[in-house]
């Protein structure tokens, strides 16, 4: 018999305070613009340092090798490996819970990714799986990257 | 080593409700002020530092009706600020800046009628935060799930492991009158606790509380004549590795732990063994594992077993977060850990009191990993 006791559940509120947006949908700025417009094509781009070529994740505004802020936007492959995933769950007002799997990859040309994990058997995955990017819309919002895991060539 | 905490302030915390930040800063500075046996009188430095509510600014001087400071500032590290104010004042008192530094926090994310939960909701994002929350990773919870994940793969660190880290301080909190949540807990219970975001159960992550913690700082000379025993401080560091996304990071294997802490031993003259208790920022049970182990007290990898081992819980052979930490206690960021640890050093537990608190360690830890600092306290002069 359980003795703990989570004051956040006993307090009575409305279904709108209780539940957060079962999807958030992603939304560009000014800065994300051509990542967005890019990923609307199927294409996964990263930041390439103008000065050292470094390539660097999207979101990263400096280089970290040599500290130029240039840089251009520079299709990669798509193809990452796992190196974390976790499940959010996100409680429904209808009192189902909806579970989003998420991974954190490497892309083979070297920064880190967050993104969906699509098609995937949550309880399957190990650090170093082969992945590849699959466009998706969620909410209604800009096509953003997830990946899913690579098929065999003898097929599953 | 040249300065002390002599004050201590901590409001009513939790799920109190009906004061603003500022007014629970300025109460926990009234409090801290009159702990240490001055008057508002003698503080002539203030710091302080913003939670999940905002609202403190320097106005927080005219509050307190403070007049001719000599040092006045936000510090803002996230959870590292705190140790950082006792740092920042430690250096103005040394450079003959100020002599009595007053180090304020206040926090009021919980309303009421509002869940723990949606008091730390985002608002509505653009850009790439928006990418990553339409992926899930909407807050804190699912960057920590991602790091415990990796720190699991790698180490085999178990669920199960972290568990006892919140089963232990659950243990320390049922003496801590103050602590939110006091009932003991099993493994069984934390396993059964509803998932967050997985790998982390709702027992695995910090309380969200309302509440005010200052300390109040001065020279060794000055704290010799006041009311409270001093802790004092012996050493220090901060460490901010810049973590980067990309091949190559330790991200959720290692921290700025594995920097600041032996620093901060180094300038203590001491190590792992000299310290007694542990005061260590508990956002996650999973980041008291990753922060002891990268403090050196078990092999980078082992700190799950060491959990496990039954060493950090009453009777364990170092004590850590002896109040219950954020995850029992109350989480007002930096000041949970700090504040416990001048209790300790005081010999102030009751209940709770470490036989052994000559040396106490306290970590600060901020974002996600990000940001770190270290600071020691004896309970003797350097």
């Amino acid at each position: 018999m359980s003795t703990t006791s989570d004051p956040s559940d006993h307090t009575p509120l409305s279904s709108a305070q209780r539940f957060p947006t079962a999807t958030a949908a992603a939304r560009r700025d000014d800065e994300s613009a051509p990542f967005f417009d890019a990923a609307g094509r199927g294409e996964l781009v990263v930041r390439r340092c103008a000065q050292c070529r470094h390539l660097r994740a999207p979101e990263v505004r400096g280089c970290p090798r040599c500290y130029d802020g240039a840089f251009t936007w520079s299709a990669v492959s798509g193809r990452a490996t796992l190196v974390s995933w976790a499940v959010a769950h996100e409680r429904q007002p209808d009192g189902e819970t909806l579970t989003k799997p998420f991974a954190l990859v490497e892309l083979e040309e070297g920064p880190w990714i967050t993104a969906p994990l699509v098609d995937v058997a949550i309880d399957t995955v190990a650090a170093g799986d082969a992945l590849h990017v699959r466009f998706v819309r969620l909410g209604g919002g800009e096509a953003i990257p997830s990946f899913t895991r690579e098929v065999s060539p003898a097929g599953d | 080593m040249t300065s002390a905490i002599v004050g201590l302030g901590v409001t009513e915390v939790g799920r109190v409700f009906g004061r603003t930040a500022p007014q629970y800063a300025a109460d926990a500075v009234r409090a801290a002020v009159v702990d240490a046996g001055l008057t508002l009188d003698h503080v002539d430095g203030l710091l302080f530092g913003n939670g999940r509510s905002g609202g403190l600014t320097p106005l927080l001087q005219r509050d307190l009706g403070l007049v001719n400071l000599t040092l006045l500032s936000e510090v803002g590290a996230f959870g590292a600020s705190a140790i950082a104010m006792v740092q920042y004042a430690s250096l103005a008192i040394e450079a003959g800046m100020a002599s009595v530094v007053v180090c304020a926090w206040g926090d009021a994310p919980l309303r009421e009628g509002t869940s723990a939960g949606a008091s730390y909701q985002r608002e509505m994002l653009a850009g790439f935060l928006s990418v990553a929350a339409a992926a899930g990773v909407t807050g804190a919870n699912a960057r920590y799930a991602l790091a415990a994940q990796r720190h699991m793969q790698h180490y085999g660190t178990t669920s199960e492991q972290l568990g006892a880290v919140a089963v232990a301080q659950r243990a320390w909190a049922a003496g801590n009158p103050l602590a939110q949540h006091r009932l003991p807990i099993t493994i069984e219970d934390h396993q059964a606790s509803r998932m967050i975001v997985e790998p982390l159960h709702l027992l695995d992550c910090c309380l969200v509380s309302n509440g005010g913690v200052a300390v109040v700082v001065t020279s060794t000379e000055r704290a010799r004549d006041l009311r409270r025993p001093p802790a004092f401080v012996w050493g220090w560091a901060q460490a901010h590795p810049g973590t980067l996304p990309e091949r190559g990071s330790r991200f959720g294997l290692e921290t700025g732990a594995a920097v600041a802490g032996p620093a901060a031993m180094r300038k203590a003259g001491i190590t792992t063994s000299d310290v007694d208790v542990c005061e260590i920022y508990d956002c996650y049970s999973y980041t008291v594992v990753v922060t002891l182990e990268d403090y050196g007290f078990c092999k980078k990898g082992e700190g799950g077993a060491f959990a496990a081992s039954g060493a950090l819980a009453p009777g364990g052979s170092l004590p850590t977060n002896t109040g219950g930490g954020q995850l029992s206690s109350f989480y007002l960021w930096g000041m949970t850990p700090l504040s416990e640890a001048v209790v300790q050093v005081r010999g102030d537990g009751g209940d709770r009191q470490a036989l052994r608190h000559d040396v106490v360690l306290v970590s600060g830890n901020g974002g996600v990993l990000d940001y770190h600092a270290t600071l020691v306290l004896g309970r003797e002069p350097r």
